[in-house]
């Protein structure tokens, strides 16, 4: 299969160039949705409805401009609605996450990607088994917190505690992995701002 | 509502397991606004979930089991959608497109190239302004990862990068850097801890705990930083111990075997006496020694060394007096020898254990 780049594909939008489209995409995008909805059955349900809605529009739609920002332009305005229709809307919300306002993924570095994946899987070792369990619970199975206090016979609140452990001992381990992250992810109008305050240290590490 | 010093992180964690309900999002947002300190830790949480969860989207996504899902949406959706799409993709009608489309790629080359160009260059000036700082930025502060060891349910006992070991009583945390470097070695802790530094002349181990600093070279040590009357107590087992506050470095309490610090977190006083309490190490070493003890004493070392409330049903049971040595036991067994030495009932509930008798009034 050919691979398309974005800019070919603004001459016809038949269905290989959909699949390549989605087959480049949807990861990304799936990603970028459950940051808004924090669901990712939520998540999927959205983006491929986003790439329905493509489909549909295929004549209509403007392909002279990136069908990526279309993409994510429409599964953003679904997530928001998604927000809204069960009541975690806010503008606040908004501005507290600083949303990208597209998806970033395909800046993702395969080598730091899978150094973050290695990182991930050590730092998740090194739980205590009952924490790592819940975790799972809660990550693989999508069990809510209810469930899993079902599941394993233990109180909702243990479930919060160890939940809210193990999220802490995450951070914690991933912390020397995240600042790449940011570099990635940061949107470009940031860069001057971040060059200024690299100078400031620069000058003051200089004096010092 | 800070009742619990967690109440945030496991509200904050709520919120990105989607457990939070819509009244406990208003309540974070108005904590993430009203603090930079906050939307700091927040947006360090939001970094670790995103990365977490980004990962295991792309583990546990099948792009071909999506694909088919599409599809069939599609033909539910359009009903023209071939089955074979790939010899009716050419009787597609955007003909309409094509003549201009054509010119506008070859223009497109041209353009493209000298954007190539320029993003390249700026790209490269990009990396310079940033790589430059950042390398002196990394340098000056030399910063290594931070670990940070936690006991939660027992001791643990590990080995840092330059062979020092540490234990931990349970509920300490320690943070030290992945590896140290620079010219000396430091760690933080907060808990109760005992270690037993290897030796390097040339890298002084510094322990910070709060606003105290405990400087060795090479020695073991006892460190407790929530005694109910002093902030910091440092016992010393061998070798040289120096102790200052941070604010203070002037003034240096030097310790010696045996010798016992105890530092405050408001003032400048070390108050330096020597250790009369044998029993400092016994949740590490699990070795008891009571000698003449009264019995609520002996009640408050089974809590710290089993974590296990052990408590007197009445005050009066304190006249209860008691001489043995226990060496790795169980508390079981230790509670045995109690209860037949002092005729003791020992009642165990959800909340710990009770001990109870008619007290032993040798003295009135």
């Amino acid at each position: 299969m050919q691979k398309f780049k974005m800019s070919d594909v603004n001459h016809q939008l038949d269905e290989p160039v959909l699949e390549s489209l989605f087959r480049d995409h949807f990861i990304g995008l799936c990603q970028f949705a459950v940051g808004y909805v924090k669901d990712e059955e939520a998540a999927r349900e959205i983006v491929q409805d986003a790439f329905v809605n493509l489909w549909e529009k295929r004549y209509t739609i403007d392909l002279s401009k990136p069908v990526k920002s279309y993409l994510s332009a429409t599964v953003r305005n679904r997530c928001l609605n998604y927000l809204r229709d069960h009541k975690k809307f806010s503008c606040d919300l908004l501005a507290i996450e600083n949303f990208p306002h597209e998806a970033m993924y395909d800046q993702h570095d395969q080598l730091v990607e899978s150094d973050i994946r290695n990182q991930i899987a050590r730092a998740m070792a090194e739980l205590p088994e009952k924490c790592r369990e819940i975790f799972n619970l809660s990550r693989f199975h999508h069990m809510k917190y209810q469930q899993i206090a079902d599941h394993l016979n233990i109180s909702v609140k243990t479930v919060e505690t160890q939940m809210s452990k193990a999220l802490q001992h995450m951070r914690i381990r991933l912390a020397e992995y995240l600042p790449v992250l940011f570099f990635f992810i940061l949107p470009f109008c940031h860069f001057a701002s971040l060059i200024f305050c690299y100078f400031a240290i620069f000058l003051t590490t200089a004096s010092g | 509502m800070e009742t619990n010093p967690t109440y945030y992180i496991d509200l904050i964690t709520r919120y990105f397991f989607a457990e939070a309900t819509p009244e406990e999002i208003r309540e974070l947002e108005t904590w993430v606004m009203t603090d930079p300190a906050n939307a700091t830790i927040f947006s360090a949480y939001r970094k670790t979930w995103e990365t977490i969860e980004n990962d295991r989207i792309k583990s546990s996504v099948n792009l071909s089991d999506e694909w088919n899902i599409l599809v069939s949406k599609l033909k539910t959706h359009d009903e023209d959608l071939p089955n074979a799409p790939l010899q009716r993709s050419s009787s597609q009608p955007s003909i309409v497109h094509r003549p201009s489309s054509t010119v506008n790629r070859q223009s497109s080359i041209v353009n493209r190239q000298s954007k190539i160009l320029s993003w390249s260059l700026r790209a490269a000036a990009l990396f310079l302004l940033l790589a430059i700082p950042t390398y002196f930025f990394y340098r000056h502060f030399n910063a290594p990862a931070e670990m940070t060891l936690t006991a939660t349910t027992d001791i643990a006992e590990r080995t840092l990068p330059d062979g020092t070991t540490v234990t931990l009583n349970t509920g300490a945390t320690m943070t030290c850097p992945s590896r140290f470097e620079g010219s000396f070695r430091k760690v933080t802790l907060q808990g109760e801890a005992w270690f037993e530094v290897a030796h390097d002349k040339t890298k002084p181990f510094i322990v910070a705990a709060g606003n105290a600093r405990i400087r060795v070279v090479g020695t073991s040590f006892f460190v407790n930083t929530n005694t109910s009357k002093a902030n910091e107590e440092i016992i010393l087992s061998s070798g040289i111990v120096k102790v200052y506050y941070e604010n203070n470095p002037e003034k240096v309490a030097t310790l010696y075997p045996g010798d016992k610090a105890e530092l405050y977190a408001a003032g400048d006083a070390i108050i330096k006496t020597t250790n009369q309490d044998v029993n400092f190490l016994a949740w590490k070493t699990k070795h008891l020694v009571f000698n003449n003890t009264p019995l609520n004493e002996v009640a408050a070392l089974l809590t710290r060394v089993y974590h296990t409330s052990v408590r007197l049903s009445d005050d009066r049971l304190s006249d209860c007096r008691i001489t043995t040595t226990f060496d790795r036991q169980s508390l079981e067994s230790v509670l045995n020898v109690l209860k037949a030495t002092l005729d003791l009932q020992v009642r165990s509930n959800g909340s710990g254990i009770e001990l109870s008798g008619h007290g032993c009034n040798r003295n009135k």
